[in-house]
């Protein structure tokens, strides 16, 4: 029955529009006018899908000079039909949120507070780190002479919140570096 | 979910049990809603009344931890009625085959019961076989020895009165239940039931889940359009990161993770690839060494050959349990050094946090990547730790939100959907995708350079993903497609796939999906398909073969002809010799192949003979529960491994005389980073809060809004008390027995903070796949003073 | 272009507040700094209405006969089809609080505004709200900047189950009775609530599944208070230059003495 979800928005993989706008949406040119300007009308808009649970609604993200200015649902998702939740409906706060982390921390053994480290340090860090721990512990062999090829003193968790293509590239190097304790969210 | 989202809008009957979906799935409630002003009924058992239960037609309150005992009564009484399908249950499921003699079941425990190991000796648990080897089947159903026979006496006793004093749920509900959802079994009718993690998180969860499943076959009711068993999935892509195997039983596209009895790939080719002497069971997993051998050639490419069994060894191999909760108790055992957490936080989301957090003490070094600071990043820095003392060396990465990287996700559905970016991280902060391309190029230089143990698997990793500082997504998602590595071209669907080495595929399930005719999940054709069913079948892309509905041959009788014709998801037209409608479960004409294509027998299975905790679902009690198992002497899942030691104790119930549970509200999101640090959500829900029913709060003096003290055996929390008639005792044996419940999204950082519920839970998981109890424990409540 | 208006069939809602958060998204408001809100029973937040929050959704659990409801009901403007406070609006000659007639749509005019309250002192619903740092009136404005531009409000779009509807009045009276024979069929006892409230109604137009008693925050029968016309007689003599807040203040209260006057006067004659 919502003829009139769609509006102006610009993304549209449908032929359909003609038909949605249907009996009871109306021309902006016979608007009042003092209407208001869309704030969003000059956005360039691309289409993602939520980040929360799993139904997997269809928003459309606009954006003006390199920041995000509105998102909403994607009416022409089949979906949810341009309809989000509280949740999917406040996605504008984390792109905007100066609660985000921005930078690299580091927090050294014993120390009680963050600092400010390189990607370039760090990076090299890090692997330095699981080198060192899997070279030291790692199992060639079990106790019964059997090849295992594998390290038990890494552990891998996470991955629910990353694409796809994100946890088939860490699925991959976990399996590489021949870690075991790999899990994610799916187990809890 | 063996469908989909829009798919409930065909369902007659909507039973939703074991999840919340109006509060969690708000969007769900679209399609339900649209069912029901068709007329569908709504149905929702759960402990509490919740925003789902208030649009049901019938609200059935259901004991945490009593799933078994409810369907195994419903199931009861669907077939002592005759409301099943027969016709349905002799084509499509194992209800005719004959099982061997010496199986039984007594005391609460199946045949081949190791007290000591904790663990079944299966060999009993088989099927007879005919001279050929193909199970012996009795299609009247009336053979004692046949499945369908041994699962009404297995069900006899699960009457109404006996279910109503183990559920804690009025004996006229049930009957209720029973009946409504029972009509779903007429031809035509569909049922669709949707659950989550009410159903998993018990020490029989994967049972829970059978029974559900098992309920759907004796209607019906799955391969249909409004049918199906619908796991409502969580997390965005917790679906696509289980596809993609980040797990540690698993490889990607749910090939098995090799164990150490399987040496060489020869050898784990033959233990993992099912056989069948059934020439009408397609038994889809006959091709596991085309899909293994691809994966290798996708991991390691050209180092991967024949000569060397396509570089299998540098597989590691498992023997034991490498679970989460093993996992932390590994660590709290020192004997895990380093932990990477790429966007999960289980200082709060963790099952028994007090332990897990000690257990992050232990570790030499950490790296969480997140898009906020997080409990678990921070872990060293909570106000009842002396950071001077821990020499966990931490790294918190900062990384891109969704939109602003580019790559797909996978929802409940199985619908691939790609996304876009749509600007650049703030800061410093970098997609994930090239952190761990950062990072596998850094570890390769450096075996490369130093060597180091066992060097081989990271330097001949398959690793190129273009010149760019940014990796290119699309390389990526084409090499989990595949590629056919004579011509180069990207394979068109696992049909392709070969075990000779001349096809690589990162996940065989997701093959078709990225093709030389472009990237499939980035469609957005929005036209039905024929049937009108609302599969959108141009519409982003769906694993596996773009199938919408999964067992979907099971919706059409052997010739092809749709039970529901109104709502058919695939028919076959005879003069054309085709399927039209959906993607069909294998193209074979009707009659020539058993519908249930991924088991080798061909049928879904009434009798699970693959469980770890038996062939057909049995109540056992949680772990922490305040009354004795009325059904046997065996008081708790026979097979669940209950961890002692330190910091793992269990509570009585002298002790702890109340049921707890734990959930999730629209408002926050699991552990609470993406949602405890936005302003707009923390207003909606601020505070931590525990639910509890009139009575109760009565009788500990409590009144609504007061702050109240939470204990377990594990730990203590406050949180204010919401006393409310959505919460009622539960009238279990003539006594009646008080719950509280609790959301588990809080924490110490963020906007919004609060005690984490999981304080309370306790490390103990399922039979099958260990996760945790968080839905049934016991505690005591008191006013804080 | 015919009047518009909002159904909100409550038998739909599923509580999950995407109406509120999408209305602060659009409207770019903050979020509120909140605490457990023990009073509503513990789900809802913000306590309510103000100039960060213009509209909320309220909780009522409630046992109706033998059964148990929890019902939600979205809290916002009426958009009373004839509104008070546009009659109330002291500014003049243009309206601060606007009323675009064609659409039905009321919505503050932030320039114009003087923030002098009257709008809340006269609304029947209690709905407006003064921000003490801008000193202007806020309430829901029908997201007149999409409705004018052929979209359809925030609130509207964001809805999961359709439990509210956007389109033109009649067509929503349209449905909301057919709603109402939906429930009644079902055994609920419906109520229409907006249609003729204030003689000529409003443009959110509620199905309530139970009757108006169920809802106490609902006024049973809105009215316009008789003060208005006093309030515009106290108005007259002191011509347009001299409107601001604080004369206003002192106005409206003026009236609301000499009403107590006239009733006690009332009631001694009595």
């Amino acid at each position: 029955m919502k003829l009139s979800r769609r509006g102006f928005l610009k993304v549209t993989g449908a032929a359909t529009t003609g038909a949605l706008l249907g009996n009871f949406a109306f021309n902006r040119k016979s608007s009042e006018a003092y209407a208001q300007t869309l704030r969003t009308r000059y956005a360039e808009e691309s289409t993602t899908i939520c980040p929360y649970c799993a139904v997997g609604c269809g928003m459309i993200v606009s954006v003006s000079r390199g920041k995000v200015i509105n998102i909403e649902g994607d009416p022409d998702h089949p979906i949810n039909q341009g309809s989000l939740c509280s949740k999917g409906s406040a996605l504008f706060q984390v792109a905007n949120n100066d609660r985000r982390m921005t930078k690299v921390l580091y927090r050294a053994p014993y120390s009680d507070r963050w600092e400010e480290k390189s990607w370039d340090w760090t990076i090299s860090r890090i692997a330095e780190n699981i080198k060192k721990t899997r070279d030291a512990n790692w199992v060639g062999k079990d106790s019964k002479g059997r090849v295992v090829n594998r390290v038990e003193a890494i552990g891998a968790l996470g991955g629910a919140a990353l694409d796809n293509e994100e946890c088939y590239l860490w699925s991959k190097l976990a399996r590489a570096l021949g870690i075991v304790y790999l899990e994610h969210q799916a187990r809890i | 979910m063996t469908n989909h989202w829009i798919d409930i809008k065909n369902a007659d009957c909507i039973m939703i049990i074991g999840s919340n979906a109006a509060e969690n799935h708000p969007v769900s409630f679209r399609w339900v809603t649209k069912a029901m002003e068709k007329g569908a009924k709504l149905i929702n058992v759960d402990p509490r009344f919740t925003r789902t239960s208030s649009k049901a037609d019938i609200y059935a309150p259901l004991r945490s931890g009593a799933d078994i005992a409810f369907i195994n009564g419903v199931m009861n009484y669907i077939i002592e009625n005759n409301l099943y399908d027969k016709d349905y249950l002799v084509d499509n499921t194992n209800a005719s085959f004959l099982v061997n003699e010496k199986f039984s079941f007594k005391n609460g425990l199946y045949v081949g019961y190791n007290k000591k190991k904790k663990k079944y000796d299966k060999k009993y648990w088989r099927y007879q076989l005919d001279e050929n080897g193909i199970p012996k089947v009795d299609r009247t159903l009336q053979n004692p020895r046949c499945v369908f026979q041994l699962l009404r006496k297995h069900l006899s006793r699960y009457n109404l009165d006996e279910v109503s004093a183990i559920t804690g749920t009025p004996k006229h509900l049930l009957l209720e239940v029973a009946k409504i959802y029972g009509a779903t079994g007429a031809k035509g009718k569909s049922g669709t039931i949707m659950y989550a993690m009410g159903t998993t998180q018990h020490t029989v969860g994967t049972q829970n889940v059978r029974s559900y499943a098992m309920l759907q076959l004796l209607l019906g009711n799955v391969g249909i359009a409004g049918g199906g068993i619908n796991a409502l999935r969580g997390e965005s892509n917790v679906q696509g990161s289980t596809d993609m195997a980040l797990l540690f039983h698993i490889l990607p596209g749910y090939l098995k993770t090799p164990r150490v009895e399987d040496q060489s790939l020869k050898q784990y080719l033959e233990h993992w690839t099912p056989k069948s002497a059934d020439p009408k069971s397609a038994n889809w997993w006959q091709h596991t060494p085309k899909y293994m051998v691809s994966l290798l050639k996708a991991f390691w490419g050209e180092h991967a050959t024949k000569g060397n069994q396509f570089a299998y060894s540098y597989m590691p191999k498992v023997s034991e349990n490498y679970s989460h909760i093993t996992m932390f108790e590994a660590m709290y055992d020192g004997k895990i050094k380093g932990l990477i957490c790429m966007g999960q936080n289980p200082a709060v989301g963790g099952p028994n946090v007090r332990k897990e957090k000690k257990a992050l003490e232990k570790l030499d070094w950490l790296v969480a990547v997140d898009l906020w600071e997080t409990e678990t990043a921070s872990f060293w820095a909570t106000p009842e730790v002396d950071p001077k003392k821990i020499k966990t060396e931490v790294f918190m990465l900062p990384a891109a939100a969704s939109m602003e990287k580019e790559g797909s996700i996978t929802n409940s559905g199985r619908w691939m959907q790609w996304r876009y970016q749509a600007v650049h991280p703030p800061g410093d902060a970098k997609s994930d995708l090239w952190i761990l391309d950062k990072l596998a190029k850094q570890l390769k230089k450096l075996y490369k350079k130093d060597g180091g143990a066992f060097a081989e698997p990271i330097v001949h990793l398959n690793w190129n993903y273009g010149p760019k500082e940014e990796p290119n997504v699309h390389l990526v998602a084409k090499e989990i497609n595949g590629y056919d590595l004579v011509t180069g071209k990207l394979v068109p669907s696992f049909g392709k796939l070969k075990d000779d080495g001349t096809t690589s595929s990162g996940n065989w399930l997701y093959c078709a999906s990225y093709t030389e005719k472009g990237n499939m999940a980035a469609r957005r054709d929005p036209r039905d398909a024929t049937n009108k069913i609302g599969l959108y079948p141009n519409w982003s892309w769906c694993w596996p073969v773009n199938r919408r509905i999964i067992y979907n041959r099971a919706s059409c009788d052997l010739k092809g002809n749709p039970h529901a014709p109104h709502k058919y998801v695939v028919k076959w037209l005879a003069d054309e010799k085709k399927w039209v409608g959906d993607v069909p479960d294998g193209g074979w004409p009707p009659g020539t192949r058993h519908s249930f294509i991924m088991k080798p027998e061909g049928h879904a299975r009434l009798f699970g003979f693959g469980l770890a905790d038996g062939p057909f679902p049995e109540h056992y009690e949680p772990l922490e529960s305040p009354v004795k198992n009325r059904m046997s002497k065996t008081q708790i899942n026979p097979v669940t491994k209950v961890w002692r030691g330190a910091m793992n104790e269990i509570g009585n119930k002298k002790k702890y005389p109340i049921i707890a549970t734990t959930y999730r509200v629209t408002e926050h999101w699991q552990a609470g980073q993406m949602t405890r640090n936005n302003a707009w959500l923390v207003e909606l829900m601020p505070d931590m809060f525990v639910e509890m029913s009139k009575s109760l709060a009565k009788s500990k003096r409590i009144k609504h809004g007061d702050r109240v003290k939470i204990k377990t055996a594990r730990g203590e929390i406050t949180a204010y008390a919401v006393v409310t008639e959505r919460f009622q005792a539960f009238k279990l044996n003539g006594r009646l027995y008080e719950q509280v419940g609790l959301p588990w999204h809080f924490g110490y950082k963020g906007l919004a903070q609060g005690f984490s519920a999981n304080i309370l839970t306790p490390h103990v998981g399922d039979a099958n796949t260990m996760i945790p109890e968080y839905k049934a424990f016991l505690c005591n409540v008191e006013k804080e003073v | 272009m015919a009047a518009k208006a909002i159904l909100f069939d409550l038998d739909k809602c599923i509580g999950c507040r995407a109406c509120q958060v999408a209305c602060k998204a659009w409207n770019q408001l903050p979020g509120e700094e909140t605490r457990f809100f023990a009073a509503a029973g513990g789900y809802q937040n913000p306590p309510s209405l103000s100039p960060k929050t213009y509209t909320l959704v309220k909780f009522y659990e409630t046992t109706v006969g033998d059964k148990f409801r929890w019902m939600f009901r979205k809290h916002q403007c009426m958009q009373c089809v004839d509104p008070a406070c546009v009659k109330a609006c002291p500014v003049e000659p243009v309206k601060a609080m606007t009323h675009d007639k064609k659409l039905g749509v009321v919505y503050v005019n932030k320039e114009l505004c003087i923030g002098c309250g009257a709008c809340y002192e006269y609304c029947p619903f209690g709905i407006p709200r003064i921000d003490d740092k801008t000193e202007k009136a806020t309430k829901c404005t029908f997201c007149y900047d999409r409705v004018s531009n052929g979209m359809e409000p925030a609130c509207v779009k964001a809805c999961p189950t359709d439990c509210l509807v956007y389109g033109d009045r009649d067509m929503i009276l349209e449905m909301a009775h057919k709603a109402q024979k939906r429930l009644k069929a079902k055994g609920r006892n419906p109520q229409i609530y907006g249609e003729r409230e204030l003689g000529t109604g409003c443009s959110k137009i509620y199905v309530l599944p139970e009757p108006l008693g169920y809802f106490p925050d609902l006024p049973k029968k809105p009215k316009v208070s008789e003060d208005l016309g006093l309030f515009h007689e106290f108005l007259k003599p002191l011509g347009s230059l001299s409107i601001s807040a604080a004369v206003i203040g002192l106005v409206i209260a003026r009236v609301k003495e000499a009403r107590q006057t006239e009733e006690v006067t009332e009631k001694v004659e009595a």
